[in-house]
């Protein structure tokens, strides 16, 4: 009658038909995913711009980084984890806010009008955080992953293209780019 | 204007992404270059105001414990439970304790040997863990306006708290189990030396079931009113067949009072 943990475990699997797939999963979901759960909310709260939404998205992205921890295979946690909470972010405001994600412009070449007045340095000091937040609220969503990740998350560039899919190059100008138009929005008169 | 390369160059330094030799070339080009100096200084000053005025967000708890709760497929709300254990420990939430007064292979073997009835085995198996950790409940209290307040503030439904203590069956407490995934409230009565662990849970399909015997302890399965109730007791059969006539008769004539 007597039974190995393993054979128990496996009865027991079945009975609960929990998304677990092996044995080691819970512990690895609280290893791999858990610490990290304040970046992905930071990163999905400034995406949405509200704390209701980005907990939906947070639960649904640890739902999916639950049913694919056997893909995860070491490495970056947190980078891992913030990739899906980002494409979760983005499949969630193309259902949600389809317009947010409209880009009608080549955003790539985005950059202040020529003979826009040179942001001044002093009014950039004086900015508040409802005028920063308006200022990156209002950037282009792939700018805004760019920038929340490496200025809200600290990520480096080198995992903020591998959480994107995308070229190293293109990180930098689109940092450089999303930092230009925050400092337009903060450093003129007209904004104030 | 300075130049793309200029720019995002002076971005790298400032991100912390250049290596020592090439920030030493960036350092001597700044000292000479005015309007890249502008730029850095510019950069800066933003890097600096978000830092001053931004903060990051926080993970609510409340989201916390949800996802916790998401994975773990046998949660960690119980005290006596460690949070995130592997699945075969969680299972097993008192191995770990088992293995501390005995041998935890013993006690697996008697889960082994519980299978085929796998809620009853789960309830005894609790009951038993109650038992060996000398301290059955989560909440120690004779008082059943103590208890009912306790349960209803973790669950939407706290069960029914009734005392049977003028007939020999005093409250002793009540704890939280985990059965199936799901937290479930328990109730403890006592009768001589012996405990009553009685688990309320949502009425299922089945029939309820007349009372049996496994491993040495007694069961009792009844309804009333959408719950279903199971005893489990290490006293003589007869005992919990006379406890289950007094919650039936008592729950009949005393409905459930929110207090």
């Amino acid at each position: 009658m007597i039974r190995s943990p393993r054979r128990i475990l496996a009865t027991r699997n079945i009975k609960i038909g929990s998304l677990l797939t092996q044995p080691s999963a819970n512990e690895r979901f609280a290893s791999v995913v858990m610490p990290h759960l304040d970046d992905a909310y930071a990163l999905a709260r400034w995406l949405t711009g509200n704390g209701a939404d980005a907990e939906d998205i947070v639960q649904e992205a640890c739902l999916r980084a639950l049913r694919g921890l056997d893909q995860y295979s070491g490495g970056n946690a947190r980078a891992w984890i913030l990739a899906i909470t980002r494409n979760t972010a983005f499949t969630w405001m193309a259902r949600n806010r389809p317009k947010a994600l409209l880009v009608t412009e080549d955003i790539e070449a985005l950059a202040p009008a020529d003979g826009a007045p040179t942001p001044e340095e002093a009014l950039i000091e004086k900015a508040d955080a409802a005028a920063i937040e308006r200022a990156i609220g209002a950037l282009p969503p792939p700018f805004k992953v760019t920038l929340v990740l490496r200025d809200i998350n600290g990520l480096s560039y080198r995992e903020i293209a591998e959480i994107t899919g995308v070229p190293l190059g293109t990180i930098m100008s689109r940092l450089a780019r999303a930092r230009g138009l925050l400092m337009a929005a903060l450093g003129s008169q007209q904004n104030k | 204007m300075t130049a793309v390369d200029d720019i995002l160059l002076t971005q790298a330094a400032l991100d912390g992404e250049l290596d020592a030799a090439d920030m030493l070339d960036f350092e001597h080009r700044l000292a000479g270059n005015a309007s890249l100096a502008a730029e850095y200084g510019r950069l800066k000053t933003l890097r600096d105001v978000m830092r001053r005025e931004l903060v990051k967000p926080v993970a609510p708890q409340a989201l916390r414990d949800r996802i916790a709760r998401m994975a773990a497929p046998s949660p960690s709300i119980t005290p006596r439970a460690p949070r995130a254990v592997p699945p075969w420990r969680a299972m097993a939430a008192s191995a770990v304790l088992a293995a501390g007064l005995g041998s935890a292979t013993t006690w697996l073997t008697l889960r082994a040997s519980l299978q085929e009835t796998t809620l009853a085995g789960t309830l005894i198996a609790d009951h038993k863990r109650g038992l060996l950790s000398g301290q059955p409940f989560d909440i120690a209290s004779s008082d059943r306006h103590t208890v009912k307040p306790w349960f209803a503030t973790r669950f939407a439904l706290a069960p029914k708290v009734l005392d049977f203590a003028a007939q020999g069956f005093p409250l002793a407490g009540g704890r939280i189990d985990v059965i199936g995934g799901a937290p479930t409230p328990v109730l403890i009565y006592r009768h001589n030396e012996h405990y009553i662990s009685l688990t309320a849970l949502p009425e299922r399909a089945a029939p309820s079931q007349p009372a049996f015997n496994i491993e040495g302890y007694s069961v009792e399965v009844w309804r009333d009113g959408g719950t279903e109730y199971w005893a489990i007791s290490d006293a003589d059969p007869a005992a919990l067949s006379k406890f289950r006539q007094l919650f039936e008769a008592a729950s009949k004539t005393a409905p459930d009072k929110s207090d």
